[in-house]
């Protein structure tokens, strides 16, 4: 396909219409490409037609809401960025504490991204679609002006709802790890994107510096101004010491929000145009005061630069440690004394940092092996169902039969939420349902068990016990699987199984019987961004334990707020 | 505002010969596809932005989708030295605008590969 005499000149006479149909089937990296070879074909490759033909191919958000977020960014080309680098973190993300739940999912905002977690709780007064589901936020990464992400985190504290700038730093495309951690920043734009090699390969050597009370003279000047990235990654401290920097750099960096501003994170699943628009004025609103609040670097702090100022002094390592902090453009900087493990250049600004790495995890039945000190969420790789693996996916589920809501005279259902994958075993397909959520007040069974596995290729030989269901609808079984199911075992670690089987009924229900209990395990399909958009909002916990609850507990410890105008000692939290 | 180019009369000639084929009612849709590989495969570049063109403005959808998708398909994981190279292109750019413009667009070419911990 040699081309003769025309050059570039036959894509520059092509209509921008024609020209971006083209570019939509290509990578980014080929439209770059093309737009990096010559002054016509850059100024076409520019256009915004070519790059919202690359937002729509991402299929993150409808072509509307590009559209309608496009008034936020200065072209589709950033914002087509901002999707690119966030587009990993989509989806389901889980800690094994409490055992009861912790599922964070990740979902598109409002020019932003949200890390919404779902909370242990009974289903609601309106049923399973529209519950309203219990929800609180854990983090926020929003999309500035030019395209670069402003990365927040959600927490609560002494009765106040609190944000917490930090940066970025990297998203791997295939991560499966999302890390909370205090990293040196170096003086750069804020929240601007940076995909850095790993830490250990920027450090020419790890430089120490010892600081007496003497110190405490040295004005700014004398200071010397940090090398880039000196010091120890954060994840080679010992776990105390990211715990007390984490709280550290939390305390100092956190922003009160108005409460105007604290309403919406994201548009409200509603029917009506007029109630769409108001939502999307609020959040044009909330964003930009966000954004500004980042820039700036607004603490409740006042800017003390070159001053000590003993703030409360704490332990890092085995010595009193914090001699001073420096706000930079909302970071901080912390000078570290003697025999303390993290290593800071003087001069050198520290902030929270949000990095999703790719780890080698091992994972039992569909359930990641997670570190149980790292302050991290493990991602869950979520199917779509498909031929042969019809059933793969997100469940909610709800122990009784008939199915149906709750009301005056029947007790509250604990909300489960289950996902379905298979896994070949043996020359056996086996489907298996893992438990990721469960609302009862006290969990039985550790989080991410296998709820019940059966075997695809086995039709059950049970009859389903029920004809039928709450509205004397006869009940329709397109198909059953023999399998088992769970139950108690050695201890809690080590559930048993007892036999049972799968049945599918109509209008899409799962419903598993255990054999001999005939204890009833019904399951729908679940659209959990649509839930959540139809969601009730609930406080959150301290900022670290927000992102990552490491403690071990087996009660529901999101129930807490009996006290609070939400009038959340509704049963709804099964708390005790 | 960039006009439309006539279509000239080589170009309306294989439109037709697509249209003709399309139109067969004994044409399977096996035959069709094999049909318009040949077709697009020995066309000249030159003479696929025409038919481009011209099934753009006859509003033929089957045959533009399929013109547009061989002419990206030509394009795909190119080098910037090749599209030079085949365009036949001079880069205009002094070295410090090529500076700026590769920092611009390097995002693009980030992730590739992965960090592992």
């Amino acid at each position: 396909m040699v081309p003769d005499f025309c050059g570039s000149s036959l894509l520059l006479a092509l209509p921008d219409d024609i020209f971006s149909l083209i570019t939509r089937s290509l990578s980014p990296r080929d439209v770059c490409s093309l737009g990096l070879s010559c002054r016509d074909l850059h100024a076409i490759v520019a256009s915004d037609k070519v790059w919202l033909a690359q937002c729509d191919k991402l299929r993150l958000v409808p072509c509307s809401t590009l559209i309608e977020w496009r008034k936020g960014v200065c072209s589709y080309k950033a914002l087509f960025r901002f999707l690119v680098n966030i587009h990993p973190l989509l989806g389901i993300w889980v800690h094994q504490n409490p055992e009861l739940g912790n599922v964070v999912y990740v979902m598109p905002g409002f020019l932003s991204v949200v890390g919404c977690r779902i909370i242990p709780q009974e289903v609601g007064p309106l049923g399973f679609e529209d519950g309203p589901i219990l929800w609180t936020p854990v983090f926020e990464i929003i999309c500035n002006y030019e395209g670069s992400a402003a990365f927040f985190l959600h927490g609560r504290e002494q009765g106040t709802d609190f944000v917490y700038p930090g940066f970025l730093k990297s998203v791997d495309r295939n991560c499966n790890v999302l890390l909370l951690e205090v990293e040196p920043r170096h003086q750069r734009n804020g929240g601007k994107l940076a995909y850095s090699k790993s830490f250990a390969h920027e450090v020419d050597k790890e430089v120490s510096r010892r600081l007496s009370r003497s110190d405490s003279g040295i004005s700014k000047s004398q200071r010397i101004v940090g090398q880039k990235g000196s010091g120890m990654p954060f994840s080679r401290l010992g776990f105390g010491d990211r715990r007390r920097l984490l709280d550290i750099v939390t305390s100092q960096v956190r922003l009160n929000v108005p409460d105007t501003a604290n309403e919406l994170l994201f548009p409200r699943l509603r029917n009506d145009e007029v109630h769409w628009q108001e939502d999307v004025a609020i959040l044009y609103e909330r964003r930009l005061l966000l954004l500004q609040m980042y820039k700036r670097g607004d603490g409740n702090n006042d800017l003390k630069s070159g001053s000590e100022s003993l703030l409360n002094p704490t332990e890092l390592g085995s010595t009193e440690v914090c001699k001073s902090l420096e706000c930079t453009s909302g970071y901080y900087a912390l000078q570290v004394g003697d025999g303390a493990q993290a290593h800071y250049t003087k001069g050198d600004t520290i902030g929270l940092s949000l990095r999703a790495a790719t780890m080698k995890l091992s994972s039992y039945r569909a359930w990641p092996n997670m570190h149980d000190s790292r302050f991290a969420l493990y991602k869950l790789p979520i199917r779509a169902p498909k031929a042969g693996h019809e059933y793969a996916g997100l469940w909610g589920g709800t122990f009784g039969w008939p199915p149906g809501r709750p009301s005056e005279d029947k007790p509250g259902k604990a909300l489960f939420f289950i996902l379905i994958s298979y896994e070949e075993s043996e020359g056996q397909q086996l489907l298996i349902a893992t438990k990721i959520l469960e609302g009862t007040s006290y969990v039985l069974h550790p989080n991410g068990s296998a709820m019940f596995i059966v075997n695809t290729a086995q039709p059950s030989m049970d009859t389903f016990p029920w004809d039928s269901d709450e509205n004397s609808n006869h009940i329709d079984v397109k198909q059953s699987f023999m399998g088992e199911g769970i139950a108690n075992g050695y201890g809690f670690r080590y559930p048993g199984s007892k036999p049972g089987s799968l049945f599918v009924i109509q209008n899409g229900l799962l419903v598993f019987v255990w054999k001999e209990s005939r204890a009833v395990l019904t399951l729908q399909r679940l659209n959990l961004e649509d839930l959540l958009r139809k969601g009730e909002r609930v406080p959150s916990l301290s900022p670290v334990s927000n992102f990552a609850y490491l403690t071990k507990t087996y009660s529901n410890v999101f129930s807490g707020f009996s006290n609070s105008s939400n009038a959340l000692s509704s049963p709804r939290y099964a708390s005790f | 505002m960039i006009p439309l180019p006539l279509i000239d009369g080589r170009t309306l000639a294989r439109v037709i010969t697509y249209l003709n084929k399309h139109t067969e009612d004994d044409a399977s849709d096996e035959a069709k596809r094999k049909f318009d590989e040949e077709f697009l495969y020995g066309m000249e570049v030159g003479v696929l932005y025409d038919a481009a063109l011209a099934a753009n403005y006859l509003d033929i959808g089957g045959l533009f989708h399929e013109v547009c998708q061989r002419i990206a398909d030509g394009m795909m994981n190119k080098s910037v030295e090749w599209v030079r190279k085949t365009f036949h292109i001079e880069s205009e750019f002094t070295s410090e605008e090529e500076v700026q413009i590769k920092k611009e667009y390097a995002w693009a070419w980030e992730g590739v590969d992965s960090n592992a911990d």
